[in-house]
Formats: C-alpha cells, structure tokens, sequence
C-alpha cells in the first residue's frame, strides 16, 4: 500500500468546443503523485495545465483515460482532493472563520470540532487576528492564505494548486512558498502545484513535470536532487533553471522570474 | 433614489395653501369644496372618517398576508428556475408571458373563480409580488459567480448548503430590488383589489364609499393615506437595499 501512487492519472485526453472547433487541450496524459510528494506542473499558457489539475478535482470530465485518488476513480467534484484556485474565492458574505468552517461541514464532526478545527488552520497560516474579518477586509495575500487554510483544513492527503500565488507580488509570493514548505512538512500531505514560474517548480517541488502544448501533453518529468531548504542562487538550482527552460522551449524574456 | 428633504416639501405646501385659500374665498365651491384644515379633522371626528383606522388595519394585513404569499412562491420559483436551466427554459416563457398581462387585468379572471371573496383579493396581491420577485431571484441567482459555485461542488456542500450559504446570499441584492419594487406593486394591489371588487373593508373600499356618498373629504383623506403608506413601504425597500449593500 505504502508504495502504490496516491494520484494516478494515465491515458487522459480532454477536448471542449472553441469557437465551434474542438481544440485538444490534453492528449494521453499520465502521471503519478507518489504520497507526500510535491509536484510541479509548469508549461506555457494553452498547455492543458489548468485543465489537467480541473480534471483531477473533478470539475472536468475527461474524454478517455483514468483518473484516481488512493486506488478510487474521481466521478464527483472535490472527491479526495481540495482545491486553491488562482482566486481566493472565499464567500464575500462570511467571515475568513466562516468561510474555513464551511469547508468542513460536509465531514462528520461536530460544531465544536468544526470550531476547533478552523480556529487551528486559520492560525497555522496566521490569520488568527483576521478570523472574525470579511474577505473585502483582507489583502490579497491574506484572502489567499485563507483559501490555502479552507484547503488544508478538509485533511485530505491530496491537495491541488492552480497557480495559487500568481496574483501576488514577487516578495510575498517567495513567503508563501516557504510557508507552504513548512506545512507540507507538519502534515504529511501531497501536493500538485500547477504554475507557469520555473523558479517556484524549483523552489518547491520534488519533480517537476514539464507540459507542451498543441495538444497539451507531458514532455519531460524532472527529478529534482535538490536538498532543502533551497537556495535560488546555487549551480544546481540555475542548470536546472535553464534545463527547464529549454524544456518548454522559451525564450529567457518571456519568463516571470 | 432621491432622499426626503425640506425642499421636496416646497411644492406640496404651495399647493395647500393655494387651496385653503380658494376655498375660504369661494373660488372653489358646491360640496366638492373641502378645506385641507377640514380634512385634517376627518379621520378623527368624523364618524363615517373614523373608518378608515380599521380599513387601514385591514389593508395592512391583507397586504401582509398576500404579499408574503406571492414573496414566498415568488422566490421559491425564481430559485428554482435560476438553479435548473432545462426548467428554466420550459418555463420562462410561460411566466414572461403572464407577466404580460396588466396586474389589473387579473380582477375580471379572479372574481370568475375566487367570487368577490377575501380570497380573490389575496391571490390578486400575491400576484403583485410574485412576478416581480421570480425575475429578480432568478436573475440574482444566474448571476452568481461560476467561480463559487466551482468552489461549493469542490468543497461537497449538499444541495441544500449549496442554497443557503451560495445562491440565496448572491442573489439576495438582486431579491432585495425585487422586494422593494413588490412591495409597492402589492400595494397597488391591495387598495385596487379592494377599490375593484369591493365587498370588505380595507382603504379602497373606504375610498370607494366616500366617492359613493358624495364626500370628498373622506375620498381624500383615503388617497392621501394611500400615497403615505406607499411612500414608507417605498423607503422601507431602499433601506433594505442600503442595509444590504453595508453588509456585503
């Protein structure tokens, strides 16, 4: 058991209708997630990314082609996994506590576990003088913290990111990749993180999966035998950084550092 | 929305001492001439003005009772068609239809069913709210954001939570525009139901006697009282839109 993959994606093509034309976002794509990994999904906009990590949370259906978490094919949304979208897309109407405790209504536990809970990630991700604070009162790094808190907060083993730090500055998004780190390393939890910034695949993941569009499909899966926690100014990290590069066939100009 | 001021006050005054004036110098005369000082007296010393506390109270929970009603179907229906798009697409034609027809166009259908019974009023009104609040709650649910609603299939919510905690909550603005624009067209309604189909207390039959006895006093005093209510019902909408947009 310890050894079988807790995601396992193999064979998936998903085509949607684009102006009347079938346009294939993925091709016979597979991966595996081995449990308490991080992976890093990068390619170039229009590589089926976004539209991999929606297929794995359910909220696509794929053509053909297995998707399943812990050995269960995924039929139903959210089903064995949680979701931070790009957005933070708390409720506008409930508080940061109400938006967490919201997450967990559909587990078996009582309110006052549900309380409990809630109260527990809101401070892990350090929102606690924010708890009882509206979305609109947040700054975007704290309304994103809170999605990452409403996430964390299910306790599934699996978590997926849509480029979850996209919207922020560069110096708050390299603090959330380390608070992220920290609590991949406190709770034991796997993580597919979709980005299209190559320094935060290196940062944070332990493979990175490399995709390619047209139509979008795996290109190259790379290890990374980096110890943490990582500095972005070793050899290592920048020979990978051109690898990667290369990988997705960009040009240095157009990548965001 | 324009705010109550003193300076809306300005034409209202003119116009009642305009009057007052044409009447004690005879400009105005015969039975139709009442002074405004006159009016005043009506509803508290006159015996037949004196009615109009009970038909007053009577309108007030018909229009309770009707609006409620349309309100409750109304946004029942309106979430309804928002949520499912195949009903909503066999049945908006229909209501958009209905909505059609003139509010009191409904009266001569009515009496054929319900008689001049409480009941036809009751239906009347209800009808009053309720097309105007399936519109607005249908149109507030649609236009909740696909994002949230990725989030609430992602999180697993049962269908119930989906509408308490999602859909009810966006589109409670739009609903809000709804009431507000229901609550003076059920009150059109109580009063015409009640003007209409006569039998029954309640200000329109009020109004509809002093216009059978020849009073023009108490016709106004019911018309004037008639315009009050809808103006507190009209600004009782606008604060709960304004309550509505501090809380989100």
């Amino acid at each position: 058991m310890k050894t079988s993959p807790l995601l396992s994606v193999s064979g998936v093509s998903k085509s949607f209708p684009v102006n009347g034309v079938p346009f294939r976002a993925l091709a016979d794509v597979g991966l595996e997630l081995r449990r308490n990994e991080i992976i890093a999904v990068i390619g170039a906009s229009g590589c089926g990314k976004s539209t991999l990590l929606r297929c794995i949370a359910g909220l696509e259906t794929p053509d053909s082609g297995t998707l399943a978490i812990a050995g269960v094919p995924v039929t139903t949304a959210g089903q064995g996994s949680a979701v931070v979208f790009q957005d933070h897309r708390l409720l506008p109407w409930l508080t940061v506590r109400g938006n967490v405790e919201l997450a967990l209504e559909p587990l078996a536990m009582t309110a006052a576990e549900r309380q409990a809970r809630a109260a527990r990630y809101i401070a892990l991700v350090g929102l606690d003088a924010f708890a009882e604070s509206y979305p609109r009162q947040l700054s975007g790094g704290m309304a994103q913290r809170a999605a990452i808190a409403r996430a964390l907060a299910v306790e599934t083993d699996l978590v997926l990111m849509d480029e979850p730090f996209g919207a922020l500055d560069s110096i708050l998004r390299t603090r959330m990749q380390e608070e992220l780190l920290k609590i991949w390393r406190a709770h034991q939890v796997s993580i597919l993180i979709v980005t299209h910034d190559i320094e935060e695949a290196l940062y944070l993941a332990d493979r990175v999966v490399v995709m390619r569009p047209g139509p979008g499909h795996v290109h190259e899966v790379v290890e990374l035998a980096l110890p943490r926690p990582r500095s972005r100014d070793t050899e290592a990290f920048s020979q990978l950084r051109g690898h990667l590069l290369a990988a997705l066939a960009q040009t240095p100009a157009e990548v965001v550092a | 929305m324009a705010e109550l001021s003193w300076k809306g006050l300005v034409l209202p005054a003119a116009a009642l001492a305009a009057w007052s004036l044409a009447v004690e110098n005879h400009l105005l005369g015969g039975p139709m001439a009442v002074s405004p000082v006159a009016l005043l007296q009506v509803p508290v010393t006159d015996p037949d003005g004196r009615e109009i506390w009970a038909a007053l109270g009577a309108s007030l929970v018909r229009l309770a009772l009707g609006g409620s009603l349309g309100a409750v179907a109304g946004i029942g229906l309106g979430l309804a068609l928002g949520l499912s798009r195949p009903l909503g697409r066999a049945l908006s034609p229909s209501i958009d239809t209905l909505r059609q027809i003139a509010l009191f166009a409904w009266i001569p259908l009515l009496t054929a069913w319900f008689g001049t019974s409480e009941t036809a009023k009751i239906v009347f009104i209800a009808l009053g709210t309720f097309f105007p609040l399936v519109l607005a709650t249908q149109q507030g649910v649609r236009a909740t954001p696909a994002g949230l609603v990725e989030l609430v299939q992602v999180l697993g919510l049962s269908p119930r939570r989906r509408i308490t905690a999602l859909y009810l909550p966006a589109a409670l603005p739009s609903i809000a525009v709804g009431v507000q624009i229901a609550l003076i067209s059920a009150w059109i309604g109580t009063v015409g139901a009640e003007y209409a189909i006569g039998n029954g207390r309640g200000l329109g039959a009020y109004i509809a006697s002093g216009r059978e006895q020849f009073r023009m006093d108490i016709t106004l005093v019911g018309v004037l009282a008639l315009a009050l209510i809808g103006v507190a019902l009209h600004a009782l909408g606008a604060r709960l839109i304004r309550h509505l947009d501090k809380a989100t």
